[in-house]
């Protein structure tokens, strides 16, 4: 019974989860059709330029699941290359052009993987780490998916005035909310943006800058305790601070240097 | 995040405009000393209240660093010459994606917080041994 129009890619690695993604496939179909959900676009025939084939299937494509297990990281070639470090490695193309076309993409944290670093991936997949992660945890498997539905819905277009009523599944509330830290997937903790406050302090600005570290304390203890929207505000609060200051002083310094070069300051 | 995305769209050039930006600071700072040079802009904190900021004596630390002479700089500004690798780090992990994990151990907002805050008060104290800390002594 779906109500959502668009259509989702599900990106795997066949000896990394291929019954994650047969499962994940099999329980997303409660909330969209079979016809949204595509899992083996990969299955290209000979003669076909691959690049071209991906673009074509990302064209029709709102949102790329890219699933990560256990083996999605340390998969190897033959020759014990990484295979996320080649080029022409599939999973890697589907999701730095997905990246690139500006396709959705939530990453699908399995088996308690956790979210790989920036160091441990290739440039192009740099912008994943900042993409906010969907953990599906055994034990809790149907109600894992269904946030990830609902997390889904809200990226597809809205449908038409459609005959079809809205599905049954509660209405999930957003983050930040203390009662429903259990059923919420923890987004990706905010950047504090601390090298910038101290930078402010000690360089530019120490007034705005002390208020910019002040804000930066907060983010890392508001994400501890689950509060997710409010670490966002104050990193983002943090960076301000961090930037009103830096450009105040390079304002300053413009400035002075104009008062200078025209003889009105500078006599010490 | 939309200033991610367009740090992300305009990397290259932000990199380069960031590094071209310190290289030329560091030669200014490198070429004259603030001691001697007129045309650095005072410390408008210090003006105001006649009190030393924990920023001050930054430059002539800095031009001190560049010309080898540590403990000449941390008699100008003892907290810049320790935090100034701490800062390089966090850029470096800031624009290249490289040494986070460095990075993150040295992320620990209070820590730095509680010394900038105390070495602001310590450095501006009339007694003898916080004395050193002072930008003028």
């Amino acid at each position: 019974m779906a109500s959502s129009q668009g259509t989702i890619f599900i990106n795997y690695r066949k000896d990394d989860s291929n019954w994650n993604a047969l499962a994940l496939y099999n329980d997303l179909q409660k909330y969209f059709t079979k016809d949204q959900l595509f899992k083996d676009f990969n299955a290209i025939r000979p003669g076909d330029d691959f690049m071209m084939s991906i673009e074509n299937a990302l064209a029709k494509c709102n949102v790329l699941l890219v699933i990560i297990g256990k083996n999605w990281l340390n998969a190897k070639n033959a020759d014990g290359t990484l295979r996320i470090q080649e080029p022409d490695d599939f999973v890697r193309l589907e999701i730095s052009t997905a990246l690139d076309r500006g396709v959705q993409v939530i990453p699908v944290l399995f088996d308690g993987t956790p979210m790989p670093t920036s160091e441990q991936l290739p440039e192009n997949l740099w912008p994943l780490c900042r993409r906010q992660f969907v953990e599906i945890d055994p034990k809790r498997f149907e109600d894992d998916v269904r946030n990830l539905a609902e997390a889904i819905k809200q990226v597809l277009p809205k449908p038409g005035p459609g005959p079809i009523p809205p599905p049954d599944p509660p209405p999930k509330p957003p983050y930040g909310r203390d009662d429903d830290i259990h059923n919420n997937p923890a987004p990706l903790r905010p950047d504090n943006n601390l090298v910038w406050a101290i930078a402010s302090t000690l360089l530019c600005c120490p007034p705005l800058g002390i208020v910019s570290i002040i804000h930066a304390t907060k983010v890392n203890n508001l994400y501890a305790s689950r509060k997710y929207n409010e670490a966002q505000e104050e990193a983002k609060k943090a960076k301000q601070w961090a930037v009103y200051g830096l450009v105040a002083g390079i304002i300053f310094y413009i400035i002075y240097g104009v008062l200078y070069s025209l003889g009105t300051v500078g006599q010490y | 995040m939309a200033s991610i995305e367009i740090y992300h769209n305009n990397k290259r050039f932000i990199n380069a405009l960031t590094l071209l930006t310190f290289l030329a600071a560091c030669i200014i700072i490198f070429l004259f000393d603030p001691v001697t040079a007129a045309f650095y802009p005072p410390c408008v904190f210090k003006k105001l209240t006649g009190f030393n900021c924990p920023g001050c004596g930054s430059s002539r630390a800095i031009h001190q660093l560049t010309h080898g002479n540590i403990l000449q700089a941390m008699d100008y500004n003892m907290l810049v010459v320790i935090f100034l690798p701490v800062i390089i780090i966090g850029l470096f992990s800031f624009f290249t994606g490289r040494a986070t994990q460095a990075w993150q151990a040295l992320n620990k907002p209070k820590f730095f917080l509680v010394v900038i805050t105390v070495f602001w008060l310590v450095r501006n104290l009339p007694l003898e041994p916080f004395r050193i800390l002072n930008a003028d002594h």
